[in-house]
């Protein structure tokens, strides 16, 4: 009785997986399409960040698809979950490489995920460009398979660094950052800047995440006295943060980064407790037409710094396989990333314009929502203008703009 | 095609091994460890900063199996004079201590940074095929281990562990060292777990601490529930279906049209629940049940 429920069961499950599998094993044979894919977090830590990424990748391939594709191969989109997690992302990467054949992964979001998928990648020739902020994922031999719109920690700490200097009354500054793969690194340039433009650092803390409270944490930052808190962190971990400072009734400035300091975090503390709180993000172009053109395809895009960084990602890979006019391959992407995004060339703002210029031989500058996206040598962003915001009244208002 | 399959093989017995892990300790003598992730990540890690390091395998590979035994003796030692929710919720704790340990000791463990570059066995050699190589490796190790495993169930020592399993007491009267025996099964299911994270660090080449979460344990302990508790081929099995669930959900939605984003996710997630459900409503024994009076 129980052998034959068994094989019932095994027989069942065997075909029902042959019949899921079936429609990609066919898809994957098809050659006319070029297969790219996404590797977004949709759930997990950075869950609120990848659909809107996503919905940008989306939006820009349906433009290219709809003004006649790539040298009239249309691209074809597969979309994975990274779940924000390293070997949930090995897995959906070895899918999409090996079963849809892609030759460029684009928006990897968490740099764990993008440093496991990163040895994968570059033994199966995929060029793969993210978010990722960690330097160690643009470090190593990878052949320049991998690229990244997001600017290193290091120019990262610098440009907060720059705006903090610029605020006279800031004399003393505290650092209180989330244990991530960058808070290191960002706190090294960070505070080496103000130092050497004569602030003192009164205190450095590197905090857990989850925890309930953090009044220890804040009590110790707070018994140094600091007229600025710098706190790097996500919005989880910075809403507790928050209040605990509040509570603590600390009367100087905090600086954060806006992708903490979103419309999630001023629900969870209330105006009042987050009112006056600078933050900072790498900021999109506003007046770039790249950006205008992002904005109307992406209406919600604009409430995080990834989504016109996703847009960008996928119109350089299409521009980088426009100007090879033979195969499509992730060595073809590397190997022209740079000719179609750095300068010389005549400036695009659009995969249609470039197209048609690299078509009649010219040589193009592409210049993108998130910045010019123009890439080093190893692959990370040159240079890139940050947005400097403070919530006023429930909102975050844009102050300034800073260039490096 | 393959080339995908055989990634998913891989990780499937790395799986398999710790699974096969739990049920020395579980499945075997009813020892509960919600923090089977800690000897997964002990194995991962030594070996990893070792081969980092310089040392070469054949030391990396016995020093990462050696750790992650007297890991688990360790804990044992402290933890199992404890039984049942408080041992659960010492090895959950144990598990959490470590990961934030390998999170915040970046002298020892490169912090957050992770492990990167970790040196693959034999990979010039196998060149052109190297997936296959290590997938053929690890199924050489899952045999071996599932082997030894299920000799050691049938003999002497094995009945011991199940008649503690059943009643401790009883096998105490019979005049067995209770402690000592719990002690070693212990020790025993972590050395396999660090088996596992050995082979796990070596496939990835890259090790990080939040790979390490609670969550993975739990993820161990479905695959033993559901292919059958106390049963090595169940153990296996229970591997296979809980990766084959989660990767065939993969699948569904790439045919699936209206289905889209975030949705998608969801209803991957969804669908393995209910699978879950389903299979612990018609067969709380597991796919396997253990056979009484099978040895």
């Amino acid at each position: 009785m129980t052998t034959m429920t068994r094989r019932e069961l095994l027989k069942a499950s065997g075909t029902a997986g042959l019949v899921l599998s079936a429609p990609a094993i066919l898809s994957a044979q098809s050659k006319e399409p070029i297969p790219i894919g996404t590797l977004c977090p949709l759930t997990g830590a950075g869950g609120s960040y990848g659909p809107d990424m996503q919905r940008s990748v989306v939006a820009v391939v349906e433009r290219i698809n709809k003004a006649g594709g790539i040298n009239a191969r249309p691209i074809q989109l597969f979309h994975e979950d990274d779940q924000t997690n390293a070997e949930a992302g090995v897995r959906a990467a070895r899918k999409l490489i090996d079963v849809n054949k892609v030759v460029a992964i684009v928006s990897t979001w968490a740099s764990a995920v993008t440093l496991a998928v990163k040895p994968l990648c570059v033994e199966a020739r995929v060029f793969v460009i993210g978010v990722s902020g960690a330097d160690s994922v643009t470090q190593g031999d990878h052949k320049g398979y991998i690229a990244r719109t997001q600017p290193n920690t290091n120019l990262q700490g610098r440009m907060y660094a720059k705006f903090a200097v610029s605020k006279k009354e800031w004399k003393r500054v505290a650092y209180m950052a989330l244990q991530t793969p960058y808070a290191q690194s960002f706190g090294d340039a960070f505070t080496g800047v103000l130092k050497a433009a004569g602030v003192t650092i009164t205190d450095s803390l590197i905090y857990e995440d989850k925890k309930p409270s953090y009044r220890s944490e804040v009590t110790r930052v707070l018994a140094t006295n600091p007229d600025l808190i710098m706190l790097e962190g996500y919005t989880p971990d910075s809403v507790v943060m928050a209040k605990d400072i509040y509570r603590a009734a600390y009367k100087g400035a905090v600086l954060a980064p806006s992708f903490a300091i979103n419309a999630k975090f001023i629900e969870g503390v209330g105006a009042e407790v987050a009112e006056g709180i600078w933050n900072m993000d790498r900021a999109p172009l506003f007046d770039s037409p790249a950006y205008k053109e992002f904005s109307a395809a992406v209406p919600r895009g604009d409430q995080s710094p990834y989504a016109p960084q996703a847009w960008d990602q996928m119109t350089l890979v299409a521009l980088a396989l426009a100007a090879a006019k033979g195969e499509a391959s992730g060595t073809v992407i590397k190997d022209n990333l740079r000719t179609v995004s750095n300068p010389p060339g005549t400036v695009v703002y659009s995969f249609a314009d470039g197209a048609r210029l690299l078509g009649e031989g010219k040589k193009i500058n592409y210049e993108g929502a998130s910045g010019s996206c123009d890439f080093d040598q190893i692959g990370d962003i040159l240079s890139a203008p940050f947005s400097v915001q403070q919530v006023r009244k429930g909102k975050s208002e844009l102050v300034m703009i800073i260039n490096p | 095609m393959i080339a995908y399959l055989t990634a998913i093989a891989t990780l499937v017995g790395v799986r398999a091994l710790l699974t096969l892990g739990l049920n020395v300790q579980w499945g075997l003598t009813g020892l509960v460890n919600l923090g089977a992730v800690a000897f997964f990540a002990v194995g991962a890690y030594t070996s990893a900063l070792l081969a980092v390091g310089g040392a070469p395998l054949v030391f990396a590979w016995p020093a990462a199996v050696g750790l992650a035994t007297a890991a688990g003796a360790g804990l044992a030692m402290v933890a199992l004079r404890l039984r049942e929710d408080y041992l659960a919720i010492v090895t959950l704790g144990f598990g959490e201590v470590l990961r934030l340990f390998l999170l915040n000791e970046a002298w020892l463990t490169r912090g957050a940074n992770g492990v990167t570059a970790i040196p693959r066995p034999l990979h010039a050699r196998f060149a052109g095929h190297y997936d296959l190589f290590y997938l053929a490796l690890v199924l050489v190790v899952v045999a071996l281990v599932y082997a030894a495993l299920e000799r050691l169930r049938r003999s002497p020592f094995g009945r011991v562990l199940r008649a503690i399993r059943e009643d401790e007491i009883v096998a105490a009267v019979a005049g067995k060292p209770v402690f000592r025996f719990k002690v070693q099964a212990f020790a025993l299911g972590a050395g396999i777990a660090g088996l596992a994270g050995i082979l796990f660090a070596h496939y990835l080449a890259y090790v990080e601490p939040n790979m390490f979460l609670p969550q993975e344990s739990l993820f161990v302990w479905l695959a033993l529930i559901l292919g059958g508790s106390g049963n090595n081929r169940g153990a296996l099995l229970g591997s296979l279906v809980l990766l084959g669930l989660l990767e065939g959900s993969r699948f569904a939605k790439d045919v699936i049209p209206f289905l889209t984003g975030v949705r998608l996710a969801a209803a991957q997630q969804i669908l393995v629940g209910v699978v879950l459900v389903v299979l612990m409503i018609r067969r709380p024994e597991g796919l396997l049940p253990e056979q009484p009076g099978s040895d």
